[in-house]
């Protein structure tokens, strides 16, 4: 296939206006420089009808059979979750702050940080949380360290160490909402994000915010609606089969779920409000923790509409279609900004906007048309069922990041080890051993077992919320499902083109 | 409803399925022992930038170049080492293709430390 040289001129250009921000910048995704083969044309083609056929398999042949609650799931041994609890938090501060004190001690060159960071944090968690279950509770060091500040204070005499303000019922989850946007931000556009140093820069802010959240609003409001990882891992946590169950039932007051008070499972809140020992662990079937979403809302869509955002713009700036998009974008940001370092971060940010902006527009058509086509006498407020069949959402792009991010995540995972013992060794270690074949399998795999897990998500919302008309009110949803699992294949289906400001992965 | 969705759904579906178009070369430029490919290097990049061979094949770049400078594959550079590239000179590049995956090319200009990449190249499953 031809390729355009203005576009090779745009990533030329693009790269040397990079190289005047930072030395060395490389996408997330490049950390080790690994690309596997696209999908080839056949597989895409199966895995696309596949989704199609299934969506409608299940939409018009599945009409009854929606019990409301979830099943109980199994109670996890006591001990073993104590265990699992000490295990996770230990990592988690050992993660969090190791990646600091290397990125300030040991300098630029250590990829540690990074790798930490961007593979382990960002892209492995909420892995981990879907195929897993929601570590975050345990691990995060955040919530680990103002429990240690906050004893502390005890210990001298102090009552209680946040300020005390009441935290804005109207702010919902938006604070959540735009940091996770800087966290985007901060993993595709910002320039040497890659950088040691700079990561250290990120964490130490970002947990110098998350402390004096938790100081002014109190921990449990700053953990519900501000602390991104908090919010992110709670909703792919739901995926999982390890859910979290409130034992002390005073904790589901004001829980944002309909939570029986006799079974409080995985709701977010309670997950953040909850002492270790008011809480365990249960084993469920995957998929079935986002059957109880019952009471989200616009911030709780956009958060999530705006992950499977940046998932998709991270594949979709290394196909074509990315470039050509970059590249109309060029000349007129160019016209203002010159050929400066600010062109490159304007033209990137305003690629992420669009894409985003895209995104949420093609989502709220989709839920204002559902909610037209529901029954009138039983339909819900706008905003709680953009937020409940936002979730539906999620077992995609789970699917999506899984398929994007698998190879990264393993070589991450391969390469840890030997960086921990020196975190100089800047080689990223080879992934030939991995089939190429098994990488397509698995990719195509998550994306349309996600696809399918949407399907039957949304159509129970469907039959829930349109009792008399699920198929006609759940179509709507089903054309922007087979949209977005079209459009995540397509991705890993592109060859890559000459990654836009990027440089040799370290 | 229903009815008059369903062909709009179908036609999306179409649509975004028609978008992609299969990069590998054919089944008999696969087959063939040795590949020769040539490509123009200047300061605006790699013309054609994303060269695409098969495994197993025994390829030759020739880089025909109007920079000064270093070039080479990333991850492939057990088979191709950096190699330097003079302006106005034809460089030959030689070597087995062992590994399958897509492989950034790099160009290191002499007055610039700093890589940049210029293509793709592109090895399909043989």
């Amino acid at each position: 296939m031809s390729r355009s040289p203005r576009r090779a001129a745009l990533a030329a250009t693009l790269t040397v206006l990079a190289g005047l921000v930072s030395p060395a910048p490389a996408s997330a995704h490049g950390i080790g420089g690994t690309f596997q083969l696209p999908v080839p044309l056949w597989l895409y083609l199966a895995a696309a009808a596949v989704a199609v056929a299934a969506s409608f398999v299940v939409t018009t042949l599945v009409t009854r059979g929606t019990t409301v609650e979830a099943p109980d799931g199994r109670a996890v041994p006591a001990w073993l979750a104590g265990a699992a609890r000490t295990t996770l938090r230990a990592i988690g501060l050992a993660w969090w702050f190791g990646a600091i004190g290397v990125g300030f001690l040991v300098g630029d060159i250590s990829p540690l940080p990074a790798v930490l960071l961007w593979i382990g944090i960002w892209v492995g968690l909420p892995i981990a949380a879907a195929l897993l279950g929601n570590p975050w509770p345990s691990m995060s060091p955040l919530r680990t360290t103002f429990s240690a500040i906050e004893w502390l204070g005890r210990r001298l005499g102090a009552d209680r160490l946040d300020a005390g303000l009441s935290y804005p019922a109207g702010l919902a989850r938006w604070p959540a909402v735009a940091l996770l946007a800087a966290g985007i931000w901060a993993e595709l556009v910002l320039p040497g994000r890659q950088v040691a140093g700079t990561v250290a820069w990120l964490l130490l802010a970002y947990t110098i915010l998350s402390l004096a959240g938790m100081a002014l609003f109190g921990q449990i409001a700053w953990l519900r609606n501000a602390e991104l990882f908090e919010v992110e891992l709670g909703w792919f946590g739901r995926i999982g089969p390890i859910g979290r169950r409130s034992i002390s039932t005073a904790l589901c007051d004001g829980c944002g779920e309909a939570c029986d008070p006799a079974r409080c499972v995985d709701c977010p809140e309670c997950a953040a409000a909850a002492d270790d020992l008011e809480r365990r662990p249960v084993l469920r079937p995957w998929i079935t923790g986002l059957r109880e979403v019952r009471r989200a809302g616009w911030s709780d869509a956009a958060f999530i509409v705006l992950a499977l955002a940046g998932v998709s713009y991270d594949g979709l700036r290394e196909t074509g279609f990315g470039a050509s998009l970059l590249d109309a974008l060029l000349p007129p940001v160019q016209s203002v900004f010159g050929n400066t370092g600010t062109t490159f971060l304007v033209v990137e940010s305003l690629a992420l906007l669009l894409v985003a902006t895209a995104f949420g527009a093609a989502f709220t058509a989709i839920v204002v048309l559902t909610h037209r086509l529901s029954d009138r006498d039983a339909r819900r407020p706008l905003a709680a069922m953009a937020g409940v069949y936002a979730s539906t959402l999620l077992p995609i792009a789970a699917g999506y990041l899984i398929a994007h991010y698998l190879t990264l995540v393993i070589q991450g995972a391969v390469w840890l080890p030997s960086l921990v013992v020196d975190p100089l060794m800047s080689l990223a270690p080879e992934l030939d051993w991995i089939p190429t074949g098994l990488v397509w399998y698995l990719s195509v795999a998550a994306i349309v077992g996600g696809h399918v897990a949407g399907i039957v998500l949304a159509h129970r919302v469907a039959l829930r919320e349109a009792p008399r008309r699920s198929v006609v009110a759940g179509l709507p949803m089903v054309a922007l499902m087979i949209g977005y699992t079209v459009l995540s294949l397509w991705i890993i289906a592109q060859p890559i083109v000459v990654e836009p400001g990027s440089s040799p992965a370290m | 409803m229903m009815r008059r969705l369903i062909p709009l759904i179908i036609a999306i579906a179409v649509g975004l399925v028609a978008c992609v178009e299969e990069g590998r070369p054919g089944d008999d430029a696969c087959r063939a022992p040795s590949v020769e490919i040539e490509l123009a290097l200047d300061g605006d990049g790699l013309t054609p930038s994303d060269p695409a061979v098969c495994g197993g094949q025994e390829v030759t770049l020739v880089i025909d170049s109007a920079v000064d400078g270093l070039i080479h594959i990333h991850g492939y550079d057990e088979a191709v080492p950096a190699t330097e590239v003079r302006s106005d000179q034809e460089l030959r590049l030689t070597f087995d293709t062992d590994r399958t995956g897509q492989f950034p090319i790099e160009f290191h200009p002499a007055e610039d430390p700093a890589g940049v990449s210029v293509g793709v190249f592109t090895v399909h499953e043989p």
